[in-house]
């Protein structure tokens, strides 16, 4: 056996990144954009008007199963979430559908925990590593609701959409699950789809946001800004 | 300020067209003056500050910011605007509000704009349409003589015989009809879409729909406010209203209720943005621009206004002849005369209003000709325009707007006792222009859209709502509301019922219902006076009253009849200027009420919007592999396939085929569905999705199977693997895979989803397969695992690291080589797909594209399901039986494929060679037989064909009929173009067809 590379895990905005100019660092064995432009920029892009974010390493399971919500709650005490609520990173999709999102590289341990309390269980739940199999690319910014109401027939005000919700719907005549995430009171939304797809959400998010000065944001901006 | 006039008279204003700062002096000689600008007034919306210029049909003017190309080319003097659409004759300024067709121009490639409503931009290149040779000197307008060849619904009686003349009168027809010119090679622009979500939308902004937007507002509700005009305010932003007593909640003028509004956070207010329609559940669609709004509210406030209504005389379509808003509008937001010397024609005090405006202005008001009698004329101007010697005709209305390309008289009639024409009394008045004020018709498109109905009134001639369905309210003059004070006090009321409705406070009864207002006549029912010239009912398609009399009189004498066969409102006024005309010109031939005559039914588009603002945007959804810019760096020939970009081939698909064949090949297969099914459950589902077993597929097994539709029809196929007790992984075609999933998520979710969990995998593995001889070498140097066919043998699947990499290897192949598929996780892809190059590069490995995998599968004979099948074909018919197990218990299908079996295939989907080697048939071509009288028949026809650079001849699959198919070697035609090519039956395989090289 020859393998000479270290395996490095590339996300699909990997060359639009590249293209743009940006920096890379690492992250839990992904290559990501560290700075694009400017840290300033980049963090006033995202206080004050629109930024995009790829974070497509974060972690992602899919808990599926009638008696998810009890290994759920068993597992993790989490109290009990309608359809579209969430909760520290648990989103209810279904009643018998949940997304787990989890910091980068924490996907595994998650899923490991889940699946042994499934199993001692004796309960009949699949969780399934999506993490490579979808696209996470963050909007974030004052204008990020009037940005995503260029693309999605979805009501994005706070009052309909509020902090920690996650929605499934057609965005950019794509289906994607959208997640809003604020950061310190700023609007921000995850948008997460096929990765296939990453790169067109991704130019059509530009293409959108042309107008608000949309700006590329790398992971240094983010933690920055506490993400 | 003059002697008995009013002090709305005080502001006097001067021409000013020796005075005209605007002008740079050294190009005097080019460009136009602008005679008609007045100086500077409150409220209008030019900046004087700056000029800009532009050219119509060549010759350049200029304009300020903020002027219309309308209001720029009337103050220079200019009147003819356009043509009309069927007679060509000239058009001028009507409305200047965006509502007839009078104005319309080409602006650079976009033709039918409405040169009153777009702002002029420096540059703009605005030229007449529908024209020929040019707009003043339109030859077409001698169709003005054979009118009598074309009465109303003339394509249906006339140009028709001889029927030889048909291609001359098409070719000519068609020359003169339609309205600009689209440059197709022009970029298509820009266009978008956005999507809003609200309490209360508000539709219009004048003093009635901002008054309701406060209303609501003040509720708590969110509110959308909009208006198709440039800023806020509608009328009263060139008027003055009149008896004020505003309530307390709103302010008292314009700048005051445009303050409270800026005051009011909950309200979001879009100028320039029409609403095109009303659909279900309050549903509005609007459009500003390039930019589509699709709108949901939970209520809705129609404060659309009214549109003021043409009178019907001889000539009443000259340039010249204009409304009374028109002119007030031109006055007050543009600085400009609309004319030097008027005649005003009105029937209530909206003319005096004009007369007033005009007068203190230095127009002179040749006269003003009022239908009524002197003691009906309650406006505040009457004695004072009369105590200045304006010419004041009583009980009198126009005959005839005199002029060849504009006004340059009228004459005028006195009425008798019977509102008839009087014999004898007509006078001709020197004017250059004509202001009508007759009256108004509210625009209650959107009510009747959203369910609303309206009743005729008699005594006020005109519409008034008389019920809305829920969650829609009316308010100002589209709900009959003409006085401003009672307009804001009501708007108020209707804006705050809708908040109600929204859930926002509790509902007040007494609060919410309708004041009783009391509202003079501002409407005449005299919609027509007779002459002996043309009288147009329809601006947009040039149909007079004559011509809506003859189509009553052949029959077509209902509304919607009528409205169909004359096409009456269904130009771009879309029945603003002509349907209520229609429709007591209808209500008189059929000796009927108005009420009973009724009104068209209204439909979205209520405004002209673009076809490129209701497409959006010109993007489509694309998937990438995550490798794609590696195939791009390597000179990668991309192909659409379903969404994906794939690699087609990477400069030669033949050396790749044959690569594959001698050493190997490596393609991104990542595309292929990927499904995880889960539970105990999984076994008696794949049993009634597949047609062949399942059940007895042990773990670390692979097998191919086909599905199909509970009519036999095959509709995808692939691979599923068993990879551990509860737990399997199915592969789909790359297009099918979304299909794939959908399909079996119905059929969980409708009663077979016992013990079974669903996931999507297909983004989440990338997929390589590694094809040919070199193959398995190439894997080993990667991976640990013992890769010796004994202990990977085919049709298995393999957990690996590759390049230190876990994978899943499946031991399958579409091409007909000892071939290994790689799925890893996507992030790794590049990682890995590297790693096998950098390897198998040494070994003569190289990438292939789809064709060469094309090639290399017909070499073997594997169909592709939706090439060689279509929405008819079986698997019993498609050469599949093998994967059909008629024995099992129910499967999806079966019943069909059992009648097929029994009965025997009609067709059949076979292999074929051509007796030329070197001539390969498009797919798609007809196999043909001669019949007994000679002529050939068609009994097949070939789905996939290439020629084969293993075998080195012409190689195919194509359907035939069962006994001819059946027969190894039979012969058979192909008719390709004119020629008949020969071809023969090929039963198997055509490469390897015992299947030695898989297993190897």
């Amino acid at each position: 056996m020859n393998t000479s590379k270290t395996p490095i895990k590339l996300t699909p905005l990997y060359s639009i990144a590249q293209r743009l100019g940006a920096t890379f660092t690492e992250q839990r064995g992904w290559r990501i954009p560290e700075v694009y432009t400017t840290l300033k920029a980049e963090i006033a892009a995202a206080q004050e008007g629109l930024a995009l974010a790829d974070e497509t390493p974060n972690g992602k399971l899919l808990l599926e199963g009638d008696q998810a919500e009890s290994v759920l709650m068993d597992t993790l005490k989490l109290g009990a979430l309608k359809v579209n609520e969430g909760h520290d990173g648990i989103y209810r999709l279904r009643n018998d559908l949940f997304f787990i999102s989890t910091p980068p590289g924490r996907e595994a341990n998650a899923r490991k925990k889940l699946t042994t309390a499934s199993a001692a269980a004796e309960q009949f739940v699949t969780v399934t590593d999506i993490t490579h199999g979808r696209a996470e690319i963050r909007v974030i910014g004052p204008d990020s609701q009037e940005l995503l109401s260029k693309v999605c027939g979805l009501d994005f005000h706070p009052s309909a959409f509020p902090n920690e919700t996650a929605k499934q719907s057609s965005l950019a005549k794509t289906t994607q699950l959208i997640i809003r995430r604020d950061i310190g009171g700023v609007p921000a939304f995850s948008i997460i789809g096929a990765q296939s797809l990453g790169a067109y959400i991704w130019d059509t998010m530009v293409e959108a946001g042309r107008e608000f000065e949309i700006l590329p944001t790398g992971r240094a901006a983010l933690a920055a800004l506490g993400v | 300020m003059r002697d008995g006039v009013s002090p709305h008279f005080a502001i006097i204003y001067q021409v000013s067209g020796a005075v005209i700062g605007e002008l740079m002096q050294t190009e005097q000689d080019t460009l136009k003056t602008t005679p008609n600008r007045l100086h500077p007034k409150q409220g209008e919306v030019i900046d004087r500050s700056t000029t800009i210029r532009f050219t119509f049909d060549g010759v350049k003017y200029i304009a300020h910011p903020g002027d219309t190309v309308a209001s720029a080319l009337t103050a220079a003097g200019v009147k003819v605007l356009s043509r009309s659409f069927k007679y060509h004759r000239p058009r001028g300024l009507l409305c200047c509000a965006g509502h007839c067709p009078n104005c319309l121009v080409q602006i650079g490639d976009e033709p039918n704009v409405r040169a009153c409503m777009r702002s002029v931009e420096a540059g703009m290149d605005v030229r007449a349409q529908n024209v020929w040779p040019s707009l003043n000197r339109d030859l077409l307008s001698l169709t003005q003589l054979g009118s009598r060849l074309m009465p109303v619904g003339f394509y249906y009686k006339t140009f028709i015989r001889p029927k030889k003349l048909w291609p001359l009168y098409e070719h000519t027809l068609r020359h003169a009809a339609g309205l600009g010119e689209v440059d197709i090679d022009t970029p298509s622009g820009k266009f978008d879409k956005q999507y809003l979500h609200t309490d209360v939308v508000v539709v219009g902004s004048g003093p009635a729909g901002i008054s309701a937007a406060l209303g609501a507002a003040e509720g708590g509700a969110q509110v959308l406010l909009f208006d198709e005009n440039s800023a806020l305010g509608g009328h009263l932003r060139f008027t003055v209203p009149l008896h004020s007593s505003l309530p307390s909640q709103v302010s008292k003028d314009l700048p005051e209720l445009l303050e409270a509004l800026s005051q009011q956070p909950n309200v979001t207010a879009f100028t320039d943005t029409s609403v095109l329609g009303w659909y279900q559940d309050n549903w509005l669609c609007a459009a500003k621009g390039a930019r589509l709004f699709k709108i949901r509210t939970k209520s809705v406030v129609v404060a659309t206004g009214a549109y003021e209504t043409p009178l019907i005389f001889d000539n009443n379509d000259l340039p010249g002849v204009m409304l009374g808003s028109a002119a007030q509008r031109l006055l007050h937001l543009f600085g400009v005369l609309p004319g030097r010397q008027v005649v005003i024609v009105t029937a209530n005090e909206d003319g005096w209003d004009v007369a007033a405006d005009l007068q203190a202005l230095g127009v002179n008001v040749a006269a003003i000709v009022d239908e009524r009698e002197h003691n009906a004329c309650s406006s505040p101007y009457r004695d004072g325009l009369a105590n200045i010697g304006v010419p004041v005709f009583y009980r009198h209305t126009i005959r005839e707007a005199i002029g060849s390309s504009a006004v340059s008289g009228a004459k005028i009639v006195r009425l008798d006792g019977r509102g008839e024409i009087a014999p004898a009394t007509t006078q001709v008045l020197q004017c250059d222009l004509i202001v009508t004020s007759m009256g108004w018709t509210p625009a209650t498109e959107l009510l009747y859209m959203a369910g609303g109905k309206s009743e005729y009134s008699a005594d006020r001639a005109e519409t008034v709502p008389v019920s809305t369905p829920p969650g829609i309210y009316v308010a100002g003059r589209a709900a009959g509301i003409h006085a401003v004070d009672s307009q804001i006090t009501e708007a108020w009321q209707a804006g705050s019922n809708a908040a109600t409705f929204a859930g926002f406070g509790e509902f007040d009864e007494l609060a919410a219902q309708a004041s009783d207002i009391s509202e003079p006549r501002r409407t005449s029912e005299r919609v027509c006076v007779p002459g002996k010239k043309k009288r147009f009912v329809c601006y947009c398609e040039d149909v007079t009253d004559e011509d809506v009399e003859t189509a009553i009189a052949e029959g077509y004498d209902s509304i919607e009849l009528l409205k169909r066969y004359s096409t009456i409102s269904m130009g771009p006024c879309q029945g603003a200027m002509c349907s209520m005309n229609t429709i007591h010109l209808c209500a008189r031939a059929n000796g009927r009420t108005v009420q009973e005559t009724g009104t068209t039914t209204a439909r979205p588009p209520i405004a002209p919007v673009t076809l490129g603002a209701l497409a959006g945007q010109n993007v489509e959804p694309v998937q990438t592999t995550p490798i794609h810019q590696w195939h791009l760096d390597h000179g990668a020939n991309m192909m659409v396939a379903g969404l994906w970009l794939r690699p087609n081939h990477y400069g030669d698909p033949a050396a790749e085929a044959v690569c594959v064949r001698k050493q190997g090949g490596l393609i991104d297969v990542s595309p292929l569905g990927k499904l995880q099914l889960t539970g105990p459950g999984v076994p008696k589902l794949l049993e009634r999705i597949y047609t062949n077993q399942w059940h007895n597929l042990r773990v670390g097994r692979v097998r191919y199977g086909v599905m199909c539709n509970d009519e036999g029809v095959v509709l995808n196929d692939g691979v599923c693997a068993h990879l551990k007790d509860e737990t399997w992984y199915m592969t789909t075609t790359s297009t099918g895979a979304t299909a794939v999933f959908e399909w079996l998520q119905w059929w969980l979710q409708s009663g077979w989803g016992e013990g079974v969990h669903l996931t999507d995998l297909t983004d989440t593995y990338a997929a390589f397969n590694l094809a040919g001889p070199q193959s398995r070498t190439v894997l080993e140097k990667l991976t640990a695992r013992n890769l010796a066919n004994k202990a990977f043998p085919y049709m298995r699947i393999r957990s690996a690291k590759i390049a230190d990499v876990p994978c899943q290897l499946l031991r399958i192949g579409f091409t007909g080589e000892l071939a290994y598929e790689v799925h890893c996780p996507s992030g790794y892809a590049l990682h890995v797909w590297e790693a096998l190059m950098d390897v198998g590069r040494e070994l003569g490995i190289a990438p292939f594209g789809l064709e060469a995998q094309r090639i290399l599968r017909l070499e073997k004979g594997h169909i592709i399901v939706g090439q060689d099948t279509d929405a008819m074909s079986d698997p019993l018919s498609a050469n599949m039986a093998w994967a059909v197990k008629l024995n099992k218990p129910d499967f999806l299908g079966k019943p069909s494929l059992m009648r097929i079996s029994a009965e025997g295939p009609k067709q059949l989907l076979v292999g074929f060679k051509m007796v030329d080697p070197d001539v390969v048939p498009a797919e798609g071509l007809q196999v043909v037989a001669p019949e007994v009288d000679g002529r050939l028949k068609i009994i097949g026809w070939v789905t996939s064909s290439r020629f084969s650079p293993t075998l080195e001849e012409a190689i195919g699959l194509c359907w035939l009929p069962a006994d001819l198919a059946s027969q190894n070697g039979a012969s058979f035609t192909i008719r390709m173009g004119g020629d008949l090519k020969a071809a023969h039956v090929h039963h198997g395989a055509f490469y390897d067809p015992s299947g030695e090289r898989l297993r190897m």
